[in-house]
């Protein structure tokens, strides 16, 4: 095993270049197989984001929480804590991994990505609004990019194709309008 | 069957835990690697410049597919026992397109923006902002909309369940959806894409 020795898989975690969509999809794709194998849930992100907005809300206004909104159900008799998930361990995995990859590749670094016909002002506004739109949405569909667009459309579930299909399309009827926000 | 492990009871909950901090760290890896940490290369898809984001998703798809097929085919895994939400063809068809309309204004989903942040990108930690404000929205307004959420509701529906084929002819089908996909990916790319300026 000479030519896999740990100083060559270094070099190779440290190039500044990306992966080709193609291996990144085929690395992405065996991860998920993974997730399955282990937990039999796919992968997902918005899952904690909801969780962390349920405590929150529940630590402001507990009574508000449990008669009017959503979160209830987090607190009642006999539920998990929160947290203590699948997904939620996951995400903490994902902002690791994600920064040890940007710290190898040499893109950790504070800015602001966007193109360059934009003010940052009019970014960081957009960045807003798109959350907004983004984290609504994805409790309306039980799941984002991750837990319907890649692990409920590997299991073939028809309501993950609905929803990957829509998001093309709601990203293509806007495009136009930003297109000043990403391109020249 | 031996899998999911953890349905399974083959391991408990704290092993189950610490494998998803695992499994979550080659996850966030992979779409730092792939440049999905990187907004203008996420919204390339939606300028029809850069399709990394759907080569990589179907590419995922397609590998995750087969192997969990695979997996079933062989006994190794239970697919009885594989989570998926149940659809509501209206409601989440809406989603979507709300979901869509935000990632090409914002920028991010929620899993790529933790990779960006990650890597202190000042518009993800905005974007992050804004998805707990939607959050903060859905928990008030989703018990008034229980009624629209509960319409064209088909359980737990899967393709070849509800086209009456086998999974494998559903598994072919969406096979061929990729390579459509890429073949007009390449296309655009060629016609819209970013070209090297020969001067």
């Amino acid at each position: 095993m000479k030519g896999l020795e740990l100083s060559t898989i270094l070099a190779w975690l440290r190039r500044k270049d990306l992966w080709s969509p193609y291996f990144g999809g085929a690395v992405l794709g065996l991860v998920l197989v993974a997730s399955f194998y282990i937990s039999g849930q796919g992968l997902g992100a918005s899952g904690p984001f909801g969780r962390i907005t349920a405590m929150v809300s529940h630590a402001v206004a507990p009574e508000h929480t449990m008669e009017a909104t959503y979160w209830g159900r987090y607190f009642v008799e006999g539920a998990e804590p929160p947290l203590l998930n699948w997904l939620s361990f996951l995400g903490l995995g994902v902002i690791a991994g994600g920064l040890a990859s940007g710290l190898l590749g040499g893109r950790f670094r504070s800015e602001v990505l966007k193109g360059p016909g934009v003010s940052t002002g009019t970014r960081l506004a957009l960045a807003l609004v798109g959350g907004v739109l983004v984290g609504f949405a994805a409790r309306m569909a039980h799941g984002c990019t991750s837990g319907q667009g890649l692990s409920g459309a590997a299991v073939m579930s028809v309501g993950a194709w609905i929803f990957l299909l829509s998001m093309f399309a709601g990203g293509y009827a806007l495009a136009w309008f930003v297109r000043k926000e990403w391109i020249s | 069957m031996m899998a999911p492990l953890f349905k399974t009871g083959l391991i408990g909950s704290p092993v189950m835990l610490a494998l998803a901090v695992v499994v979550g760290v080659l996850f966030g890896f992979t779409l730092e690697r792939s440049g999905m940490g990187d907004a203008r290369k996420l919204t390339g898809v939606f300028m029809l410049k850069d399709f990394a984001v759907p080569r990589v998703m179907f590419v995922a798809i397609v590998v995750a597919m087969f192997g969990n097929l695979l997996l079933g085919a062989t006994g190794a895994m239970d697919p009885a026992l594989l989570y998926f939400s149940e659809t509501q063809v209206v409601p989440m068809a809406i989603a979507g397109m709300l979901f869509g309309a935000g990632f090409v204004v914002g920028g991010y989903c929620p899993g790529t923006v933790l990779v960006a942040a990650a890597n202190l990108k000042t518009d993800a930690f905005v974007f992050i902002a804004g998805v707990f404000g939607g959050q903060v929205i859905w928990g008030e307004l989703a018990p008034g909309m229980k009624g629209f959420l509960g319409i064209t509701d088909l359980g737990r529906a899967t393709l070849p369940a509800f086209f009456h084929v086998h999974p494998g002819l559903a598994a072919l089908g969406v096979v061929i959806f990729a390579f459509l996909f890429f073949g007009f990916a390449r296309f655009a790319e060629q016609r819209w894409g970013e070209r090297e300026v020969s001067s």
